[in-house]
């Protein structure tokens, strides 16, 4: 499932965009699930059709889904997190719940030991 | 068909369809194929029940003008003597088409969500098929397809009557014969004509009708699955119920149709066929009428086409009935969600 906030400040396209990407990374969207129609999305969503019609497109840019006439838009394979890194995120997000982290504090946290860990 | 036997037809129908009603209403409480849950928000009853009481009158009107139709269909052909029963034949065609027309095009409440409010959607692709079991489908269109072979099948053995028009099976039938010192002899045949029978006359308007048909039903479908889900995930569940209801309503009815067409030109065509299949056999006596001998196995195949199509149209019946019934438990569910201490009638 996929919500669209219309009094957000992030457009509505950035908002389909960056959840279906969530979805596929996080595994809950599997190699070849086929995707809504355009129109379908779009009427669901109470939006433009143009609207769904341009987050498919960037995601078809970034390789995440792909779009035949026959077949629909369906997801590629290759883009899910593995397994153990989504364990690994939802042992981080239950610790910081529990500590009474908020989520921005939480992913502040993964910002500054990302940091870390880089190479200089 | 006179006034006084197509009345007599219609009561019959109505009393066998009300006992019908009834005893699937107590065999199978279709209230219960809709779960409302004890989460729906109050504020979402309204607009819930609002949707329901619409989609009963899309379909009440729908049976009303396609049975409307129908009949007006059958009674110009009662009328129209140089017709020879077509109109009757695509009577079924007619109605289904303009009934499921006027079905589609019924103006209903279109689920709306306020202002400003997040809007949430499922990523499941919607297609004609997703409401209701595959057999649904499979088995109404495969019958349609039979219709279709069949009707080419009789087309091709039909013949032309006295009018040109390709509307009847020519048998063999005896002529005269002569008795010689005891002994039958000089047996004479000529051809005749059996009919009405479904050849072209009567094949490509009904061929036609079925293909249009066909397109009128998917394009039903297709909006009843195209149509926007719920903004709230509360109300899934009951739009779901609803579009599966309503997609039963539209293969009941329409196979409902079909059903009635197929055993009206199985019957028809089994009697025509049955008594082609008897020859006549000449008698010593003159003064008695020929014998017959059934001709095996077209007399018995007839005979099995005629019990099938017995069969096909008791089975249009209930269908007939299930739609009526859908019709009506819309409008009880609509009463059940505005009011869930109500009890949906039984």
């Amino acid at each position: 499932m996929i919500n669209v906030d219309p009094s957000s400040t992030i457009s509505p396209v950035e908002q389909i965009r960056s959840q279906l990407a969530a979805q596929i990374q996080a595994g809950q969207l599997t190699p070849d699930t086929k995707l809504p129609p355009v129109r379908q999305l779009a009427a669901d969503l109470r939006v433009a059709p143009g609207t769904v019609g341009k987050a498919y497109k960037e995601l078809e840019s970034a390789g995440l889904i792909r779009t035949a006439r026959a077949a629909g838009t369906r997801v590629n394979p290759g883009h899910a997190t593995t397994e153990p890194l989504i364990k690994a995120a939802q042992t981080l997000a239950e610790r910081a719940n529990r500590q009474g982290l908020t989520l921005t504090e939480a992913q502040g946290l993964l910002a500054h030991t990302w940091k870390t860990i880089q190479p200089s | 068909m006179g006034f006084l036997p197509m009345a007599v037809v219609v009561v019959i129908t109505t009393v066998v369809a009300g006992g019908l009603i009834f005893l699937l209403r107590r065999l199978n409480g279709m209230t219960s194929d809709v779960s409302i849950r004890s989460g729906t928000a109050s504020q979402n009853r309204g607009p819930a029940a609002s949707k329901y009481r619409s989609e009963a009158r899309a379909t009440g009107a729908a049976l009303l003008i396609g049975c409307s139709v129908a009949s007006l269909m059958s009674l110009i052909s009662s009328w129209w003597g140089q017709g020879y029963g077509l109109p009757f034949a695509l009577a079924g065609g007619a109605g289904t088409v303009v009934g499921l027309l006027a079905y589609s095009l019924w103006p209903r409440p279109a689920w709306t969500a306020e202002v400003g409010t997040p809007v949430v959607a499922e990523l499941e692709p919607r297609g004609v098929t997703t409401f209701a079991r595959e057999r649904v489908f499979v088995l109404p269109l495969t019958a349609a397809i039979m219709l279709v072979l069949g009707l080419l099948l009789a087309g091709v053995y039909s013949a032309t009557d006295e009018h040109g028009l390709h509307r009847v099976f020519q048998r063999r039938s005896l002529s005269g014969w002569a008795v010689e010192n005891g002994q039958v002899s000089d047996v004479q045949y000529n051809i005749s004509s059996s009919g009405p029978f479904p050849g072209w006359y009567y094949g490509v308007p009904m061929i036609i009708g079925t293909a249009l048909m066909i397109c009128v039903v998917y394009w039903s479908l297709h909006r009843i699955a195209a149509a926007p889900r719920p903004p709230s995930a509360d109300l899934f569940d009951l739009d779901r119920s609803l579009r599966s209801l309503a997609t039963t309503f539209v293969m009941a009815a329409s196979s409902s149709a079909l059903a009635f067409q197929i055993a009206g030109l199985g019957i028809i065509t089994g009697i025509v066929l049955r008594s082609s299949h008897t020859d006549p056999v000449p008698t010593i006596d003159s003064s008695l009428p020929p014998g017959t001998i059934a001709v095996e196995p077209g007399h018995s195949l007839a005979l099995t086409l005629i019990l099938v199509s017995i069969l096909v149209g008791i089975t249009a019946v209930v269908l007939l009935v299930k739609a009526v019934t859908i019709s009506t438990n819309l409008q009880s569910l609509a009463r059940t969600i505005s009011n869930p201490n109500h009890e949906p009638a039984r």
